[in-house]
């Protein structure tokens, strides 16, 4: 095996076991091919090692914690129970309030309820009889 | 994990989760970055964004996958906000030019290249790479994330998922063949000729 061919395998990407063994029996001859098998090959085939970042400092729980829990105001839940107590009481007072104004109105009409007869003058002339002059006028006239 | 008491907004369950993942959140944005301050702001933005939108995440669905997606997320709008920073390096720049320096004579060749240098040349290689081949190898070599797992934090399907990962790494070979010749291949040529 030369160097081209050598290298042409490197480039396919995974070398057969049969390969291998020619590889590594190239590489212990040319140091060359061994440093591009090393850095074509294994940086990307080991990747997970190389690529290993560091540590998160020790304190890093602990500051996302505050972070996360500073930029999120705490909302106090209320249980299911006190909503729907509160909600009957909200409608039984509207009620309640409801039918003392109705009341103190009834009241009031009945007291009252002179004030709001409107009696009609004595020379009203109403639709109806304007209409029954008016046709006897005509009936008059032609006769 | 207790998603029950999650969902209804514990805050020691909460801290819990942050306790037992933020680790993997951390190293996961630290391979996006590669910068310690902008993992540690990507991993406090995760949780806030976890702890507001946990009472809509399914109670059958892997949380630590969840977290994953949104540090995927964040890490690239991060990336896309300073773009300026983190993808002007180019393979051949400065950053290697203590590597290039350090050009090896023929024979001590595979014992110069460190693993902190093949890091650098990785790490700009991946630069190199479509968004979504990068993410998908980041993944693949982050806390041994199967196929599926990664699929799930890309919302794609697994076959998608593979046929990235495979041409990630062949773009990758490419990427770093060509660093190899543009700074190895005269030694090559050299011993070539003291051959000849």
């Amino acid at each position: 095996m030369n160097c081209n061919e050598f290298r042409l395998i490197i480039d396919q990407g995974q070398p057969d076991s049969t390969m291998a063994t020619m590889l590594q029996q190239h590489m212990a001859d040319c140091p060359q091919c061994s440093l591009y098998y090393k850095m074509v090959f294994e940086t990307i085939e080991k990747a997970d090692q190389l690529l290993i970042s560091e540590e998160p400092s020790t304190d890093l729980a602990a500051s996302i914690g505050d972070f996360v829990f500073n930029a999120v105001p705490e909302v106090r839940v209320v249980p299911m129970w006190v909503k729907i107590t509160t909600a009957a009481a909200a409608v039984v007072f509207g009620l309640l309030i409801g039918s003392a104004v109705y009341q103190s109105r009834t009241v009031n009409s009945t007291t009252n309820n002179d004030l709001f007869v409107a009696e009609a003058p004595a020379d009203t002339i109403y639709m109806a009889e304007t209409t029954e002059i008016m046709y006897l006028s005509f009936m008059s006239e032609n006769e | 994990m207790d998603v029950a008491s999650l969902r209804k907004g514990d805050r020691k369950a909460f801290q819990y989760l942050i306790d037992t993942t933020h680790r993997d959140v951390y190293r996961l944005a630290f391979k996006f970055t590669s910068n310690a301050d902008d993992a540690r702001d990507i991993s406090q933005e995760v949780y806030l964004e976890a702890f507001r939108n946990i009472h809509g995440f399914r109670e059958d669905a892997n949380i630590k996958t969840w977290l994953y997606r949104i540090t995927v997320n964040r890490s690239l709008n991060l990336i896309k906000k300073n773009k300026s920073k983190f993808m002007s390096v180019s393979i051949d720049d400065s950053e290697t030019s203590a590597f290039q320096i350090s050009a090896p004579s023929t024979h001590e060749a595979d014992s110069v290249v460190e693993n902190k240098e093949l890091k650098k040349i990785l790490q700009t290689a991946l630069n190199t790479l479509p968004e979504n081949q990068r993410i998908a190898f980041l993944l693949f070599n982050h806390d041994g994330m199967s196929y599926a797992e990664i699929a799930e934090v890309m919302s794609l399907s697994l076959s998608s998922v593979e046929s990235l990962i495979f041409r990630s790494k062949a773009n990758l070979r490419k990427e770093l063949a060509d660093f190899y010749q543009n700074n190895y291949g005269h030694a090559q040529v050299l011993k070539n000729s003291a051959v000849k």
